[in-house]
């Protein structure tokens, strides 16, 4: 039984398990969130999304549903009120509906999963079970997420898709302001392969793009502690997984070179234009060569990177700035020395 | 205002004998309520006669909290004993503890929890928050607690002795273990070991109701053993267990017993 023997400041990677799940079932383009639960888990949430929403140029705003689950529900169960709500969901003729539980509902005992069975079987349904309350936090609410989407797809007609090899970005972190930049970065890379990004699971994907994933031939996880969810998707045996979008510049070449040989292509090329592209990024910044800086400790990439540039670590040198998550690739190490260069 | 609650196993004789402890404590012309704490809702069967109550969750159900009156959810009955069912969730959804909070906050609000005597029939399987709500909150200020010699019902005899003990150390806490009523079974020794828990948790046997095939006779006739058969020996049972909860100023913080403690008791009164 999960439990919290603690007080401990939670970092922002362990807040709410309905926040990750949200922030995958939300960008689906054409489906519709449930959240089966009081109304204000579902209005802090807006909150949430419409605040981080609103610094995404472009940003669509989900589809969202509370039902609203009060104290009759809490002592006579919830599952009539859900079904209230899935009936108003299927009138709204979404793409496909998610329904996200929540501590209250799991505690209770609703069962989610035969409430759903009301939905006509045309139209797509996931369950996503997020009682905080059982542990986790909002990474786990992410996987939760993307796990119980790759469920869907395994079931979903299988996408027509062109000869063009899918590759598919697994996980990236929707309430990111840079995602889109990030999964630029990416395309761009592939692009030197003569490659390109075939799906996004899940960000800004239709219902019926996601039916590509059983049949994608690379997986690019946003991240290693995606890992657990990986070898849940209902992919292929044998289908190659990069675990992590690059961060650093060798990393970025060894992107290239990991993609290359999942796909049996010859990455040297490439590899040669990105070296080339680098040192051309590094020459736009040879102006803090000598800089005393500090770093934090730890971080492979950030030591190669000044390394590269001549920096001269020191206890008592400029702090730089690091964000968190890592910039993506070459064009995020760009962005970053932007930044240094401002800070020196 | 006295304010009992028993507590025990389900199917053990709580209704049973809060019924006959109420219809005795209404003879002697002691305003009296009954709620009962239990989903099943059959608490106040006898007192009315059979008439099923209108429960006050099924009436929110279907009305909202703020469209049920007291007069809808308090029935007189048998003495008259006012009566009153909390009712629950239909088995296997939502959840019957909030129940009975939900419950207690109505009749608190509708000011119906006034009276001489009121006697609070819970369900004691589970002591969750909300079961133990009515000891928590200050309603039950004396706890009963029916048991019979079975280990099961000593077992869950056991669990609400925990329940007493841990809300006692809260400083706001007022409910404490005034006694353990023995609803015989029939089994050997029974009386014995049941007076031993009751020494062993630190209180003590209030009543020993002894089996009787009046009770039986009584239900199936819609009646307490009180107004059924009033002059039998089951009906001044009761009635010695009403005067004796008026009387008694005892109130214990129990000390609950270990698993094997209750085990190792009750061999040591098992049946020769």
């Amino acid at each position: 039984m999960p439990s919290s023997p603690s007080l401990l400041p939670t970092p922002r990677s362990e807040g709410c398990t309905l926040a990750g799940a949200l922030s995958v079932a939300a960008a689906v383009s054409d489906g519709l969130t449930v959240v089966h639960g009081p109304a204000g888990c579902a209005h802090h949430h807006v909150s949430l999304l419409l605040t981080t929403l609103l610094d995404q140029p472009g940003a669509r705003m989900p589809t969202l549903l509370s039902d609203d689950l009060c104290e009759q529900e809490v002592i006579f169960g919830g599952e009539g009120t859900l079904a209230r709500a899935l009936d108003d969901a299927v009138s709204r003729s979404p793409g496909s509906i998610a329904v996200l539980s929540t501590c209250v509902a799991e505690a209770i005992g609703d069962d989610c999963e035969a409430v759903v069975t009301r939905v006509p079987d045309s139209l797509p349904v996931v369950v996503i079970p997020v009682g905080g309350f059982l542990g986790g936090g909002f990474l786990e609410g992410e996987r939760t997420a993307l796990q119980a989407y790759g469920r869907l797809a395994s079931r979903l007609p299988v996408s027509e898709r062109s000869d063009e090899p899918v590759i598919a970005l697994v996980g990236e972190k929707n309430l990111e302001f840079e995602a889109d930049t990030h999964a630029d970065e990416l395309g761009r890379l592939l692009g030197l392969l003569d490659l390109e990004v075939g799906l996004r699971f899940i960000r800004e994907a239709p219902t019926s793009e996601l039916g590509l994933l059983p049949g994608a031939d690379l997986l690019v996880l946003r991240e290693p502690a995606l890992g657990p969810v990986a070898d849940r998707l209902p992919v292929r045996p044998g289908t190659p997984l990069i675990d992590g979008f690059p961060v650093g510049l060798s990393a970025t070449i060894e992107f290239l070179r990991a993609v290359g040989a999942a796909m049996n292509l010859d990455a040297d090329s490439a590899c040669e234009i990105e070296i080339a592209h680098q040192e051309t990024v590094l020459a736009r910044f040879a102006g803090l060569a000598g800089s005393r800086v500090r770093l934090p400790a730890g971080a492979g990439w950030l030591a190669e990177l000044a390394d590269a540039l001549d920096l001269v670590p020191a206890p008592d040198g400029v702090p730089l700035p690091v964000p968190e998550p890592a910039p993506v690739g070459t064009a995020g190490i760009s962005r970053l020395l932007s930044r240094w260069r401002r800070a020196l | 205002m006295k304010q009992i609650a028993l507590y025990g196993k389900g199917g053990i004789g709580k209704s049973t004998t809060s019924a006959n402890l109420s219809a005795a404590l209404g003879e002697s012309g002691r305003s009296v309520l009954q709620v009962g704490c239990d989903p099943k809702h059959d608490s106040t069967r006898m007192l009315m006669h059979g008439e099923p109550l209108p429960t006050v969750l099924e009436l929110v159900r279907e009305r909202g909290a703020t469209g049920v009156a007291l007069e809808d959810v308090v029935r007189t009955g048998y003495a008259g004993v006012r009566c009153v069912e909390a009712g629950g969730p239909e088995p296997g959804i939502g959840c019957a503890g909030r129940g009975i909070i939900a419950t207690f906050q109505l009749l608190e609000e509708r000011g119906a929890l006034e009276a001489d005597v009121i006697v609070y029939d819970v369900l004691g399987d589970v002591v969750c928050g909300g079961f133990a709500m009515p000891m928590r909150e200050g309603y039950a200020e004396e706890v009963y607690l029916v048991t019979s010699g079975e280990l099961m019902s000593l077992y869950a005899a056991n669990n609400i002795a925990k329940a007493i003990a841990r809300l006692a150390e809260r400083p706001r806490c007022r409910c404490r273990l005034a006694g353990v009523i023995l609803n015989a079974k029939g089994i050997e020794r029974e009386e014995e070991l049941v007076t031993a828990f009751a020494t062993a948790i630190g209180s003590r046997l209030v009543a020993a109701i002894p089996r009787d095939r009046v009770v039986q006779l009584a239900e199936l006739h819609r009646q307490t053993v009180i107004e059924y058969a009033p002059d039998s020996t089951q009906a001044g049972v009761y009635r010695q267990l009403a005067d004796d909860l008026l009387r008694t100023t005892d109130r214990a913080i129990p000390v609950p017993l270990t698993q094997d403690a209750l085990e190792s008791l009750a061999f040591a009164h098992a049946p020769l």
